[in-house]
């Protein structure tokens, strides 16, 4: 019952994510919903299969070293390429103040 | 313990629609970024089929797989971030219009167009640089 209903939750949130992937107008707008996709969608159902399986088992630990693993490289790996693209001159748009702008290499490396 | 697809698969089928968006979006991104983007939430979205998958048929190898599956994707962001090129490059399709002086051929009577003003806040309210941008190769 409760599994059910939190497997529905993750899917509904990945493909929300999803859409947001084509509603957003830019690349770091577009990144916040690939980390709903990450986050709300798949390490959700990742923690319903884990509990879902025999406790302290080796599919236990296995989708707990998943988990973390995505937990850890996912804001890592998205921090990387943000950084790479600003740098390169991806300006976000709809924005009203680039605070980088003023700074020596704002916007450029 | 539970089986997993008997239950209700319909939460399935959101995930799989959900990465066939961010596959397409992988396939259509203007900038490299967005490919990244769109190319890591389809990795992650595997690697739920892939744990999925391994419990429905009680093997525990398919796990091991999905663990180095998010390592992969890992080194290949990373690996994106490091060596992508300045600017300029194929993988951008956000080119700047050239100049309208370059541009025009010489002895040309005709007036050189001016470049297309993008009517947005990032744009109008900030003073133009002292020097123009020079583009690496």
């Amino acid at each position: 019952m409760i599994s059910e209903a939190l497997l529905i939750i993750a899917g509904i949130s990945a493909v929300l994510g999803a859409i947001g992937l084509f509603r957003f107008p830019d690349f770091y707008t577009r990144s916040h919903a690939a980390t709903m996709i990450s986050v709300g969608g798949v390490m959700l159902a990742l923690l319903v299969l884990m509990f879902g399986e025999q406790l302290l088992g080796v599919y236990f630990f296995k989708i707990a070293i998943i988990i973390i693993l995505m937990l850890l490289t996912g804001p890592t790996a998205v921090h990387a390429v943000a950084n790479k693209a600003y740098m390169m001159g991806i300006s976000p748009k709809q924005l009203s103040k680039n605070q980088m702008e003023s700074k020596p290499g704002g916007g450029r490396q | 313990m539970f089986d997993v697809i008997s239950i209700s698969n319909i939460w399935m089928y959101l995930f799989v629609f959900a990465g066939l968006l961010a596959l397409i979006r992988a396939g259509l991104g203007p900038t490299f970024a967005d490919r990244f983007i769109g190319i890591g939430a389809f990795v992650n979205v595997i690697t739920l089929m892939l744990v999925v998958y391994a419990i429905q048929i009680k093997s525990q190898f398919y796990l091991d797989v999905a663990i180095l599956l998010v390592m992969l994707s890992f080194v290949g962001s990373l690996a994106i971030a490091k060596y992508s090129p300045k600017i300029n490059s194929a993988w951008i399709t956000q080119h700047k219009p050239r100049s309208p002086r370059r541009a025009a051929p010489l002895g040309s009577s005709a007036k050189a167009e001016k470049p297309k003003k993008i009517n947005s806040a990032w744009t109008t309210q900030h003073k133009p640089r002292s020097q123009p941008r020079r583009e690496l190769k």
